[in-house]
């Protein structure tokens, strides 16, 4: 294997690595703006140049890929290649290539959103010129809407052209192009076709600087104002790795969180956007329908309500519930525990979810069709899980308990005669949703970026819930009410202080489970053992 | 208006197809094809070469504009491109381009009202021993003076 240094360290490299890969993992920062490791490479911006023995002029680390030299012919007797990213040379020729780079530049930076996470800002204050040398006028241009809520503010655009590249190779849409050439160049649209497809979002994300914008962000807040949280998106069985931005009790954005295991740079614009979702008609006090209206009661009220109705309604025996392919695996394994304690039944299924064709585009990225994030952790979680809710009728239908669905729960013809057959019903739920407006009890929990716990991807992926943003009014986690449900109708539950508790609990009695932990899941995520 | 080559294009067409192994090699004769036909590469010519060739409308755009050569506007019946390198520019060539922007009312880049003339400056036409050159559609007019551009033009107009 070639044995590459690079400033100070070694590295054994194998044949045709990449020297600024190599260099990253190391991290030892090289700047770059055009090379993206998910695109093909172009070499266009010029940062990312160094120095390597041997070779007299400075070559981009992007396009340098390193080989094997004969014996006689190595470097110090031993290296293959020797890389310098500090020296004088390098450092001078960042700085003449970020003044081409800011030649048109508008440094608006104090009223852009790329400003607190740019990286022409932040070489700029590293390597750049106080002062502009250029004293001709700047090339000013008027921003354009591209379609798919990106926008494109022409002046701070470098032409790195990752946005051009990503629609060409990673959806292979192809909508955005170079136009003309030299000092006119820009990135355009086709007349008549606007960026169009459910990937377009990544493209504000890859633009290094603030070029490319998401309507949906722009001018909201500053990044810095922002805490950032590892989280995962469960708005599909993708289950891609997201970082949730906000700030106290509201999401501003999500972004793409990089995961060789899920979703690999991207995510789609339906989860980039789905927090909106959540936004209105947020449930904040357990509520009990008394004819047509809706009364605000206690969570102690609530509780006692759902074991008076059991008593009422042929007793625990007669309970069944819906199990939830949204919610996370520590609420869909308490119902379930719970469930087989309460009846000697299979009285838990899943509700059914919303179900479309899967989207593949050429480079790999998916979006799958079945958009019960957890559906895979749900089976999996559950003992006893029954296939449908047609055995429920079998006998003494009683209160009915169901984790809703996030707005995809489907009300098939089963589910209407279920709830319709059922004398009781108690909905946990974020929002109001088609579900709960047939329930006569609803409890507030946690929405899907108030949750903490575990889901698993349809690869058997396991990974994290982070809440990224505070539960509205008396609203509780999720796997919390469920615990206390259970504390109130069986006695158990209490011993659960923490979603993790549920976690473990769930490595101890689910063989499948049994390396998930939350250390071993930490951000990335953890496979579960498949049966065989 | 959609667009369609000629018969005799067509065959062009799929000959040029044969020689390459990817058929997006054939995007720049292609290109030529069209534009000679139709007088410029207009939007719905630009998608129906983008099908034909297995590309995209954005792919040969970004070629059409990348190159002086070709138009997306259409342009006059003669196209005046005066040459403005080195040699042309000192024999006066900036005088030809102002004579005849005066006498037809046109800057550099616009065509006449009656879609006779349409103005260029052009980078070298390769033959300075005769400067200042223009070429009009696909012929050179050499040796120029103001007259001579005067008599050309009304010989055209």
């Amino acid at each position: 294997m070639p044995l590459l240094k690079i400033d100070d360290q070694t590295f054994e490299v194998p044949k045709g690595a990449r020297v600024l890969d190599e260099a990253l993992k190391a991290g030892i920062e090289i700047p770059h703006y055009c090379y993206h490791p998910a695109l093909s490479v172009v070499g266009s911006c010029r940062m990312c140049a160094v120095e390597i023995d041997g070779i007299p002029k400075l070559q981009t680390s992007c396009s340098t890929l390193v080989g094997e030299l004969p014996p006689e012919k190595k470097f110090e007797g031993q290296y293959d290649m020797v890389v310098h990213t500090r020296s004088d040379k390098v450092v001078a020729a960042r700085k003449s290539a970020l003044e081409f780079l800011l030649l048109n530049h508008p440094l608006d930076c104090p009223v852009c959103d790329q400003a607190g996470e740019c990286l022409l800002q932040d070489y700029s204050f590293k390597y750049g010129h106080a002062h502009s040398r250029f004293i001709e006028e700047k090339r000013v241009r008027p921003g354009e809407d591209l379609g798919s809520g990106v926008v494109i503010n022409q002046n701070r655009c470098i032409m790195c052209t990752r946005c051009v590249r990503f629609t060409r190779e990673i959806t292979g849409t192809h909508e955005l192009f170079v136009e003309n050439r030299g000092n006119d160049n820009r990135i355009a649209v086709f007349d008549g076709h606007p960026l169009d497809n459910p990937l377009a979002g990544n493209v504000a994300d890859i633009c290094p600087v603030g070029a490319l914008l998401l309507k949906d962000y722009m001018h909201t807040t500053r990044v810095w104002l922002l805490s950032h949280t590892p989280s995962t998106c469960t708005e599909c069985t993708t289950g891609c790795s997201i970082t949730v931005d906000g700030a106290k009790d509201r999401i501003y954005r999500i972004i793409s969180r990089e995961n060789a295991q899920a979703n690999g740079h991207f995510i789609c614009d339906y989860g980039r956007y789905a927090f909106h979702q959540y936004e209105d008609d947020v449930l904040t006090t357990p509520q009990l329908k008394d004819g047509a209206e809706w009364t605000e009661i206690s969570w102690e009220e609530a509780y006692q309500q759902v074991v008076d109705r059991i008593g009422e309604y042929g007793g625990q025996q007669a309970v069944r519930a819906l199990a939830s392919p949204t919610f996370p695996n520590e609420s869909n394994y308490l119902l379930g525990q719970l469930m087989n304690q309460l009846t000697d039944k299979k009285s838990i299924a899943l509700l059914p979810v919303k179900q479309q064709e899967d989207q593949v585009f050429p480079m790999g990225f998916r979006i799958s069709g079945d958009k019960g994030g957890n559906h895979r952790g749900a089976r999996d979680v559950i003992h006893n899980l029954a296939a449908g809710t047609q055995s429920f009728h079998k006998g003494d239908l009683g209160v009915l308990i169901v984790l809703d669905g996030d707005g995809r729960g489907e009300i098939t013809e089963s589910i209407e005669r279920l709830f319709a057959a059922a004398p009781f019903t108690v909905v946990l739920a974020s929002n109001r949703s088609d579900i709960t407006r047939l329930a006569d009890l609803v409890l507030p929990v946690a929405g899907p970026f108030e949750r903490e716990g575990t889901v698993t991807n349809d690869q058997g992926l396991v990974q994290w819930l982070q809440p990224a943003v505070q539960l509205k009014g008396q609203a509780r986690p999720d796997w919390q009410v469920v615990a206390e449900l259970s504390q109130a109708l069986i006695g158990e539950g209490a011993m659960y202080t923490c979603a993790g508790d549920v976690t473990w609990k769930i490595n101890q009695t689910i063989e499948a489970y049994s390396q998930i932990t939350r250390f071993k899941i930490g951000k990335f995520g953890q496979f579960v053992e498949s049966a065989a | 208006m959609s667009f369609a080559f000629t018969p005799e294009r067509k065959r062009l067409f799929k000959e040029l197809v044969k020689r390459y192994p990817d058929k997006r090699s054939v995007t720049l004769p292609a290109l030529h094809l069209a534009q000679e036909q139709e007088g410029y590469l207009g939007r719905e010519t630009i998608e129906a070469l983008a099908r034909m060739l297995g590309s995209a409308p954005s792919t040969l755009m970004d070629t059409v504009s990348f190159y002086t050569m070709f138009t997306t506007r259409p342009r006059g019946k003669y196209l005046l491109q005066v040459c403005q390198t080195l040699a042309c520019s000192l024999a006066g060539a900036d005088q030809v381009v102002d004579h005849i922007s005066k006498r037809h009312q046109i800057k550099v880049g616009e065509t006449t009202p009656d879609g006779k003339f349409t103005l260029l400056k052009v980078e070298c036409l390769g033959s300075c021993g005769t400067a200042p050159v223009v070429q009009i559609n696909d012929d050179y007019y050499e040796r120029l003076t103001l007259d001579k551009v005067d008599r050309i033009l009304d010989k055209l107009a």
